[in-house]
């Protein structure tokens, strides 16, 4: 084993890492806010992929797509949120049901227009830079910089500033926060978009790496819950059970295979389930 | 103006009347105590009052506005300030971030209580019960508003500590402020009251100003 293949798998880690950790963060926000468990987010991630593809077919280049994948995802987050969360306010349990259709008429939305075989976005940085000796794919190094960068602002955001103060109290007590004069419902509406807008993101990033079809969000959706499950909805330790539930995945593919990977990382799913009592007090980040 | 008006109000749980039909009237400056057994729909009127609560029926103005079906952050624009009886600060966010929450400053509130001087970046969680109130207490002094709904203020607190939390609702009360203090501390109730009102299975059965004979009445009210 050498130093170039072990960057290799490294880069590979963190590149699932990061994507992992922008979809699972938009969750575990919306969930602590809400109460709401958003199963169409996979499919906010296909929307990415298909605004970056949609934008190379007219001759825009990728990073436009990237912008167009955020202000859609956001814009089609906040109308979800407006015309169809809202209606669950009194029961956010039930909206598991509302997300879920909403993610079968995505899907066949974007079936009618794009069909339903798979498409390609060609890389969009093809080179590499080599440090140490070893070759890093230049594009997976953009992926993991944006991440961290969007998943550093985030956090930044939800720590220093008077917006941040004030969803953090929402999410340790909506009745309080309103009492003290914080407008819960308008604010749900952001974080709920700002939540569909890091999952349109992260497709936007993943998809010259991977097939684009409009089936792809639900093999992103299972270990996006798997990650929400072991990081117990809070921000912070989602970013550690991405990176950790990454390294799973990925060691255990190249081991063994892609199929034992999804059971090793739903066994670390009841493995902390067992151990811990998850809860959804507590501070948020 | 009127600071807060309640008409007919009537609130519960689960379909059960808790409140059934209290009517109040605050006046700028008027401290009114709201007093009662256990159980006697005190904190559910205050709930249904802050808008944490819905009314099943009946109206609730605050500055002339009708705010009976809006959020409690339209009443906090209003002028109104309150503090809830269970867990009435955040527990997740340190002191600072409580204060700063309402614009409060630490320096405003350590003025009303000095220990939170030196605890603002304090987890509130990791404040002792009687600390987490005057915490609330001085968040609302330090921001004050047109209308104060105390539920409980001083339980928990020192003597010392109640004192200087009854003398905060009448500096405010002097400065205009409208109070309605729910409170089972008889003797601090009355010592700042203007007028009481005793509230019994949802209703209020008896109400009157404050003077020399009122702790007498009232504690044979609640004695029965």
């Amino acid at each position: 084993m050498d130093f170039a293949f072990i960057v290799d798998q490294g880069l590979g880690i963190l590149a699932t890492a990061s994507v992992s950790a922008l979809v699972a963060m938009g969750l575990a926000m919306s969930f602590r806010l809400m109460g709401i468990i958003n199963l169409a987010s996979g499919d906010f991630m296909m929307i990415g992929a298909y605004s970056v593809l949609t934008c190379l077919a007219i001759g825009l280049p990728y990073i436009v797509g990237v912008l167009v994948a955020c202000v859609v995802g956001f814009l089609l987050g906040a109308v979800t949120e407006r015309s169809l969360l809202r209606r669950f306010v009194r029961a956010p349990e039930l909206a598991i049901l509302g997300t879920f259709g909403l993610g079968i008429v995505i899907r066949q939305v974007v079936e009618l227009i794009y069909g339903k075989n798979f498409q390609f976005v060609e890389n969009p940085l093809p080179g590499s830079v080599e440090i140490w000796g070893a070759e890093f794919p230049l594009y997976r190094l953009v992926l993991i910089g944006v991440s961290v960068v969007v998943i550093g602002a985030v956090l930044l955001v939800l720590t220093l500033t008077p917006v941040g103060v004030k969803v953090r109290a929402v999410a340790a007590d909506g009745d309080l926060a309103e009492t003290l004069g914080v407008r819960s419902g308008g604010l749900k509406l952001v974080i709920f978009a700002v939540s569909t807008l890091m999952a349109s993101l992260a497709g936007s990033l993943i998809a010259p790496l991977t097939n684009v079809g409009p089936g792809m969000g639900n093999a992103y959706l299972f270990v996006m819950f798997v990650v929400v499950i072991v990081g117990g909805a809070r921000v912070s330790m989602v970013l550690v059970a991405a990176l950790a539930i990454a390294v799973v995945q990925n060691v255990t593919t190249l081991v063994v295979d892609s199929l034992v990977a999804k059971l090793a990382i739903l066994a670390m799913a009841f493995i902390v389930l067992a151990a811990t009592r998850p809860s959804t007090k507590g501070n948020i980040v | 103006m009127t600071l807060l008006e309640v008409h007919g109000l009537v609130a519960g749980y689960a379909g059960a009347r808790i409140v059934t039909g209290l009517d109040l009237v605050i006046q700028p400056g008027e401290v009114v105590a709201l007093l009662g057994r256990n159980g006697a729909g005190k904190s559910t009127a205050v709930s249904a009052i802050t808008g944490t609560l819905p009314a099943m029926d009946g109206t609730v103005l605050v500055a002339g506005a009708d705010v009976t079906k809006s959020q409690p952050s339209r009443r906090y624009q209003l002028g109104m300030r309150a503090v809830r009886q269970d867990q009435p600060i955040l527990r997740d966010l340190t002191v600072a971030e409580n204060l700063r929450m309402v614009g409060a400053s630490k320096e405003a509130a350590a003025e009303c209580f000095p220990f939170l001087a030196d605890r603002a970046s304090q987890r509130a969680g990791t404040l002792s019960g009687g600390e987490q109130k005057m915490l609330a207490v001085a968040r609302t002094a330090a921001n004050p508003g047109t209308l104060w709904i105390l539920d409980e203020p001083s339980e928990g607190l020192q003597p010392k500590n109640v004192d200087r939390c009854a003398q905060l609702i009448r500096g405010a009360a002097a400065r205009g402020v409208g109070v309605l203090l729910v409170e089972q501390h008889l003797g601090m109730a009355l010592t700042v009251a203007d007028r009481w009102l005793v509230m019994e299975t949802g209703a209020v059965i008896d109400q009157g100003n404050v003077s020399a004979k009122t702790h007498e009445t009232v504690s044979r009210r609640l004695a029965v």
